[in-house]
């Protein structure tokens, strides 16, 4: 009975967050100012994350060319990594060089959408009079742990950069960091949103 | 809208694409792992070429499609203990692709996609001879292929910095996404054995205990090969994946840049010695009961490196024409001098790569995974390694870890 009654508080309380992100949201929606820095953050953090997972990067001397793939469908979902997918064409794009995996764009679109979500609600937070606004900010740096999750051929490749040996549970964290950091993104939202008031 | 302009390339418009994309998004779940059905090889189950390259001994195994040794190769450490030590390096089973419908140029064709120190794995059967490029296979590491009509897998691990071709029959090779000692273990597309690629023997599954066939591969510079093989054909990127090829994830070899230099692993060793800096090469020989290995820039300094693989007595040359090593069964210790640019074998002047002893398969490898599979192998390491008797060698010391 007392279990029974706890689930249906949090479930109350649950649903009382999600009706608060929603309404923070459909607030920012709602303002220019809320649109630009949710465009902003979106597009910056999306830029960082294919350039950290090696989907986008800048050639000297490349001129504009369009590669596709064998067979573009049958890897359509086939991965590379825990959280990376085969890309289906390569886009040179004089000087940029980008892989286009479908799968990738909707993880990092995904990441994305929550990091201008929190910049966005973050900004209101402190631009609005009745907000309270102190530390919301932070809330992005949850962002950051998906930043590392890329995959070279044969191991992470941040750590391949920094010449770290890998154990097997840093191994089995890395293949957690794109959930982490997008659980973490949305509890900051939640935690944003509350700060507004609407 | 410009489309790279490479043979046989697929070619499709953006507006075709975009339509399969979506085609595809409804269709929903897709076999990733594309089709398994090896390509139409010929029956060479057992050929041992011209060039003296396979073992003595090759089992044809005809049934299994899959040719092996009929004398497994050395394995210091049991079956059991090297699947304990296998990891996951991050990307999952056939996370890196192989070519299995590998494309080639003429040596003409290749234009300025090449710079000649670029390094290339060199593979000659029955006179045909074909070049793959390191920066092509860093992100495949297994390209199954046929060449002189014989089906082959030629494979390269850079963390280990291996490259070794094994005849694979009707059977094709996967990258099984984990490494042993840092090592690419492959799989085969049959019956999902394991086999760590330095090992060339299974470790799990119907045919562990088994070793593959290999073929000798040359790891040298485009320069070097183009010069040697002008009729040759060289592995393009038309890979049938699309990879930013050019960049390395793990550094440069041209000069040797980041994993490649630094004495860091990505993944520790089972075992390791401090005989010599970890990244350094090593050429190496094994046989059914024993490995020799030199060092590389002391066999480019000495020319002639012998010594024994087990109970097999080995001669090490470097061919000044690849700047590579070349190995050599000596059963009755034949001398072998160095003259100029070729060597003196019996009275005979020979070059490196025609010796008139029985070619062994050998390959390049880092020391640090060379030592973890091979800890009782001999080595030299120094010069005065290499003027000692044979005897008096010794393996590398091992270093415990604190």
């Amino acid at each position: 009975m007392t279990e029974t009654a706890g689930g249906q508080r949090a479930s109350r309380s649950a649903r009382r967050v999600l009706e608060r992100t929603r309404r923070a949201l459909a607030f920012a929606a709602g303002r220019r100012d809320g649109r630009l820095a949710f465009a902003a953050g979106t597009l910056a953090y999306l830029l960082v994350y294919m350039v950290a997972s090696g989907s986008l990067a800048v050639r000297r001397g490349l001129g504009f060319d369009v590669v596709l793939a064998r067979d573009p469908l049958s890897k359509l979902l086939a991965r590379t990594g825990p959280v990376s997918f085969e890309p289906l064409a390569l886009v040179d794009v004089y000087g940029a060089r980008l892989l286009l995996a479908p799968g990738d764009l909707v993880v990092g679109g995904v990441l994305a959408a929550l990091v201008g979500a929190n910049l966005a609600l973050t900004y209101l937070s402190v631009a609005q009079p009745k907000a309270c606004g102190i530390d919301t900010g932070a809330g992005v740096l949850a962002a950051a742990p998906a930043l590392l999750s890329g995959t070279a051929c044969c191991g992470p490749v941040v750590l391949i950069a920094v010449g770290v040996t890998a154990t097997s549970g840093l191994l089995a964290l890395f293949a957690w960091l794109v959930p982490i950091s997008a659980l973490a993104l949305a509890g900051s939202l939640a935690y944003v949103a509350g700060k507004i008031a609407v | 809208m410009v489309l790279r302009d490479v043979t046989n390339r697929t070619r499709r418009s953006v507006l075709g694409f975009a339509a399969a994309l979506s085609a595809g998004g409804l269709a929903g779940c897709l076999d990733s792992l594309g089709a398994d059905s090896p390509a139409g090889e010929t029956d060479a189950i057992g050929d041992t070429g011209a060039d003296g390259a396979t073992d003595r001994g090759t089992s044809t195994n005809g049934e299994r499609g899959l040719p092996t040794r009929e004398t497994p190769l050395v394995v210091s450490d049991s079956t059991k203990r090297l699947r304990e030590n296998v990891v996951g390096g991050g990307p999952g089973k056939d996370g890196i692709p192989s070519i299995d419908d590998p494309r080639f140029e003429s040596v003409d064709d290749v234009g300025d996609r090449l710079h000649p120190n670029e390094p290339v794995f060199g593979l000659e059967v029955d006179g045909e001879a074909k070049a793959y490029p390191q920066y092509v296979l860093v992100w495949h590491e297994i390209a199954n292929d046929v060449v002189g009509d014989v089906p082959v897998a030629v494979t390269y691990c850079p963390l280990t910095g291996t490259v070794m071709a094994f005849e694979r029959g009707s059977i094709e090779f996967g990258v099984s996404g984990t490494l042993v000692n840092s090592n690419l273990v492959m799989y085969d597309r049959e019956t999902d054995s394991r086999w760590p690629q330095v090992l060339g023997t299974a470790i799990e599954g119907a045919f562990e205990g088994e070793s593959l066939v290999e073929r000798p591969v040359t790891w040298t510079s485009w320069k070097h090969w183009r010069d040697a093989n002008p009729e040759g054909v060289v592995l393009t990127e038309d890979t049938g994946s699309v990879r930013d090829y050019g960049r390395d994830p793990y550094g440069s070899y041209n000069p040797k840049t980041r994993y490649y230099s630094s004495d860091s692993f990505l993944f520790s060793p089972i075992r390791r010695s401090d005989a010599l800096h970890p990244k350094d090469v090593v050429h190496g020989v094994r046989t059914s009961d024993g490995a020799f290995a030199a060092s590389e820039s002391v066999l480019a300094s000495e020319r002639v490196v012998a010594g024994s693989a087990g109970s097999t007595d080995a001669v090490l040359v470097y061919d000044p024409s690849f700047e590579a090593g070349v190995a050599y069964a000596n059963p009755e210790g034949v001398a072998v001098a160095r003259d100029g640019d070729q060597y003196v074998v019996a009275g005979e002047r020979r070059p490196a790569d025609d010796l008139g002893l029985e070619r062994l398969p050998s390959m390049d490898a880092m020391f640090f995974a060379w030592y973890a599979f091979y800890p009782d192998g001999e080595l030299v390491a120094t010069a005065d390694d290499a003027r000692r008797p044979t005897a008096l060698r010794r393996a590398g010391e091992e270093v415990r870890s604190p």
